[in-house]
């Protein structure tokens, strides 16, 4: 009887530990509206947050399934005021899991990232993996009703955009984690995709190019394609696989030159030179010979190889001086080279971090870059021109 | 039959023949099976009688071995009176095994276990001849554990050829086999086999401890005895093992182990019975070791699958949409889309028509058996998704559930039991309820015992020399050592390299 008494007490409370507790957090698959991107811009008339929330609507055919997606927009004095706004809409809560990209408007950058991202960063749902990316022409809802070719779903080919960026290099990607600690640390100055428009037989498509570049917390300037493959040089984020095409003097002919990186490392250094301070960057690059339009040129031959290594070199080190020129310009460090001179002379940083802005401008740069052209593919020689 | 075979201490047989004769149809009245046969012995025409129950004892024998001899005792007029029950035994019955007894519930007992009785006038003492021969079946492979490669044969229902099948395997004088009966009323017998030296005295001591405690009128399956002397009663794991094959039983003797065979049973009872043992399979010892290892890991992944899949996949559903990629979520929530039970009823649902199917295909024909699991895995399954009833992905993980189940037959019943458990738990606490039912489930592995030994003996370890039979089959040149804690007598076998390997 006391034994029956014991584990009949036992199981109540076995039972009401999981009835309290359990459940609460329980919701169906087909019951969420799963987020797949946000878009954030600014009512100009009132000055609220319009959001455009990409939404993925998963449809059963009758053999096959078929993935669409539509787009709801929302207003609100807060970016969570907005998206509660969604279930006075829809009457489903949305579900911020699998959201990838997060599209801000220029007006927004330009005035102050910080409250857009603070919720992203803050919730527990929306993953901070998320790419940022600015849209630089349009505003941010267009970009998301925009059409795409190969996904169906335009945020999901963002993504795919960004995720592959590293053979193109042309805009960096850069996840809402990485540009918050951009963003919060000393020294250097965070940096963002941009999303342009293009338009192929009357329809409106996102296309990926340049950076916006910030200062604090608002967007300064913008980086072209040529400028954002410096700033990847110079953060060390040139990895195998890129393709860099450069002009190059050949016996004095204007030679376009594509190289394929295999392996590309970037190291930077501040030295004292001359009581000067000075940013020693040292590129070392593996690359191959990926096209070349000289025809009948021998690349077997020493001299025709230090010349193409010559040309590229000096070419490179052209645009990678615009690039940091214009950032400069912006005084907008970018390439960190504030941490960079932390990491290395730390009582200096803590004098010149007060005046870190005006330092900047001035700083000097001493680019060294050493390629080796390890191959030319499957030829030695270009086509040669018969008769 | 019960009562009489009790109340017989204070009947007597006497030195008259139909005294004795007549004894006997009382204790056997209404029971037209036993066959009492008068004849005369010699030409002094010393009456005699034979009883056997008809069908159980072999004719044959009875006719040429018994009755011939007997009646034609001519020759030997000049026996004494009294010397002629002796001079039977000795001269002229040829049986192999005769006994004297005057004992009435032994003699009653050997009949109806298909002995033949001689009775002969003027005396108290009956001859009991060993006639049994009944039709038993033959030897045929086993049902329930078929080989691709290894022994064919299986037990049958009869224990002296299951005995005699186990004696072959292990031609040692350190076979012992000791008999038993059990059952107020079925009387059936039983066999404790063991190899002296190996098996640890204390687990057969225990065991016979045990079997001296049943108290039940009727055994007839091993599973009775299996239910009554186990470990963990109210467990739903097995804690003693049981087989159809000798081998496998040869080759649990060879490791110290105990079996008990049961007549009227082909399946054996093999004792300590542990955990890993669900996994080991007779036909792993057989094929290549590297083989034996992957399919021996693939039950194990099974073990898992099997309890896993449906509360995993229940929990990530409809808690943690976030651990699902991408792709899989969209396309589990299209599937679902217009699905209209919550997820946890339509695991259970599925689940339950699949124990269902199995249910109705085991004891069925097997034609009709085949027309079952058509309906069920094409009919049912296409149907349900057709008509939105369930989900693709749930008939998936319902499906992986019940084939992944079949790889560790032997747990079948627990492996149902857990899974409805963890899929209860994850359908109101998630993945938290899962890992806690898992929790749970090892406690309760981890304690049981099965003859003293930890039923998870060796699962944990990650000695190398624990490991050779339990994560892998090690090859045999590599098995030094009988499995730990089953027996004292550890070494396997010796050799020059021993000392190396180890």
């Amino acid at each position: 009887m006391r034994k029956a008494k014991v584990m009949l007490l036992t199981f109540m409370l076995l039972v009401n530990m999981l009835i309290p507790a359990g459940c609460w957090n329980y919701k169906e698959v087909e019951d969420l509206a799963i987020a797949a991107g946000l878009a954030v811009d600014k009512d100009p008339k009132d000055g609220k947050y319009l959001l455009t929330v990409e939404i993925i609507k998963p449809q059963a055919q009758e053999k096959e399934m078929q993935i669409k997606s539509t787009t709801v927009k929302m207003k609100g004095d807060t970016i969570f005021s907005a998206i509660r706004n969604f279930i006075a809409l829809t009457g489903k809560k949305l579900y911020w899991s699998h959201a990838k990209v997060i599209i801000v408007s220029k007006e927004i950058a330009q005035e102050n990232i910080v409250p857009i991202i603070d919720w992203i960063n803050r919730d527990a749902e929306v993953r901070p993996d998320m790419f940022l990316i600015i849209s630089r022409e349009k505003t941010a809802g267009e970009i998301l009703e925009s059409s795409v070719e190969i996904e169906s779903i335009v945020s999901f080919q963002l993504e795919d955009m960004l995720k592959n960026k590293k053979s193109l290099s042309t805009y960096p990607s850069f996840e809402l984690w990485e540009f918050i600690n951009d963003l919060s640390a000393k020294g250097i100055s965070a940096a963002a995709a941009t999303v342009n428009t293009v338009t192929v037989k009357g329809k409106t498509k996102p296309q990926m190019h340049g950076t916006a570049i910030f200062k604090k917390d608002t967007q300064v300037g913008w980086f072209n394609g040529s400028e954002t493959r410096g700033l990847l040089w110079l953060r060390n984020e040139m990895k195998g696989g890129a393709l860099i095409e450069e002009l190059a003097n050949i016996k004095g002919k204007q030679t376009k030159i594509t190289l394929e990186i295999f392996d590309a490392k970037t190291k930077i250094k501040p030295v004292y030179k001359d009581d000067r301070l000075v940013m020693n960057v040292n590129i070392n690059m593996e690359a191959a010979i990926a096209e070349i339009d000289a025809a009948g040129a021998d690349l077997l031959d020493k001299k025709v190889e230090s010349e193409i290594k010559q040309a590229v070199v000096e070419e490179m080190k052209r645009r990678l001086q615009n690039a940091i020129k214009k950032a400069q310009s912006y005084q907008s460090d970018v390439f960190g080279f504030g941490q960079l001179i932390q990491r290395e002379m730390p009582s200096l940083w803590k004098q010149m971090e007060p005046n870190w802005d005006e330092i900047f401008p001035q700083l000097d740069t001493d680019i060294n870059i050493n390629i080796d052209i390890r191959s030319s593919a499957l030829t030695s020689r270009s086509i040669k021109v018969g008769d | 039959m019960f009562n009489k075979l009790f109340n017989t201490a204070h009947l007597k047989l006497t030195k008259s023949i139909d005294q004795n004769i007549s004894l006997f149809q009382k204790i056997f009245s209404h029971d037209r099976t036993i066959i009492f046969r008068h004849f005369k012995a010699g030409y002094k025409n010393i009456k005699c009688c034979l009883i056997y129950v008809d069908e159980m004892a072999d004719r044959e024998i009875i006719n040429e071995n018994i009755m011939q001899p007997v009646m034609y005792l001519d020759e030997y007029e000049n026996i004494p009176q009294s010397k002629i029950l002796d001079f039977i035994v000795n001269k002229v019955l040829i049986s192999g095994n005769v006994k004297k007894s005057s004992d009435i519930s032994c003699l009653a007992e050997a009949i109806l276990y298909g002995d033949t009785m001689l009775l002969v006038d003027g005396f108290s003492e009956i001859l009991i001849i060993d006639t049994k021969g009944w039709k038993v079946r033959s030897i045929t492979p086993p049902e329930t554990e078929k080989v691709v490669r290894g022994a064919r044969e299986g037990f049958t229902e009869s224990i002296i050829i299951n005995l005699s099948l186990i004696r072959r395997k292990l031609l040692t004088t350190d076979l012992k086999f000791e008999f038993k009966q059990l059952g107020t009323r079925t009387k059936t017998t039983i066999c404790i086999c063991y190899i002296e030296g190996l098996a640890p005295a204390k687990i057969i001591n225990e065991l016979e401890k045990r079997l001296d405690n049943i108290n039940i009128d009727g055994v007839l399956d091993s599973g009775y005895i299996e239910e009554l002397i186990k470990d963990s009663p109210l467990s739903p794991f097995k804690t003693i093992g049981s087989t159809e094959r000798p081998d496998t039983v040869a080759g649990k003797l060879l490791e110290g182990r105990v079996a008990v065979v049961c007549d009227g049973s082909p399946f054996v009872l093999t004792l300590p019975h542990i955990f890993i043992e669900a996994f080991q399979v007779n036909e792993d010892y057989y094929n290549n070791f590297i083989f034996a290892s992957i399919n021996r890991m693939l039950r194990y992944f099974s073990f898992f699958l099997t309890i896993s899949v449906p509360s995993i996949f229940l929990a990530l559903t409809t808690y943690h949409q976030e651990m699902i990629p991408t792709p899989l979520l969209l396309s589990i929530a299209a599937s679902r889309e217009g699905v209209p039970f919550p997820t946890v009823v339509e695991a259970a649902a599925m689940l339950v028509t699949f124990e269902m199917l199995r249910e109705a295909g085991v004891r069925l024909a097997t034609p009709i058996g085949q027309t079952v699991s058509i309906v069920g895995a094409l009919v049912l399954g296409e149907a349900a998704v057709t008509a939105k009833f369930a989900s693709a992905p749930m008939i998936i993980v319902v499906a992986l559930t019940g084939i992944t189940s079949y790889l560790i037959t032997e747990m079948l019943g627990a492996l149902i039991l857990v899974r409805i458990i963890l899929l209860l738990l994850s359908s109101v606490l998630g993945l938290y309820g899962y890992i806690f039912g898992v929790i749970g489930l090892f406690i309760h592995l981890m304690s049981m015992r099965s003859f003293g030994v930890p039923y998870m003996l060796n699962v944990s370890s990650i000695n190398v020399r624990d490991l050779k039979d339990t994560a892998v089959r090690a090859p045999w040149y590599a098995m030094y050592f009988r499995p730990k804690l089953m027996t004292k007598n550890m070494l396997r076998k010796s050799g020059p390299r021993l000392i190396e390997r180890r």
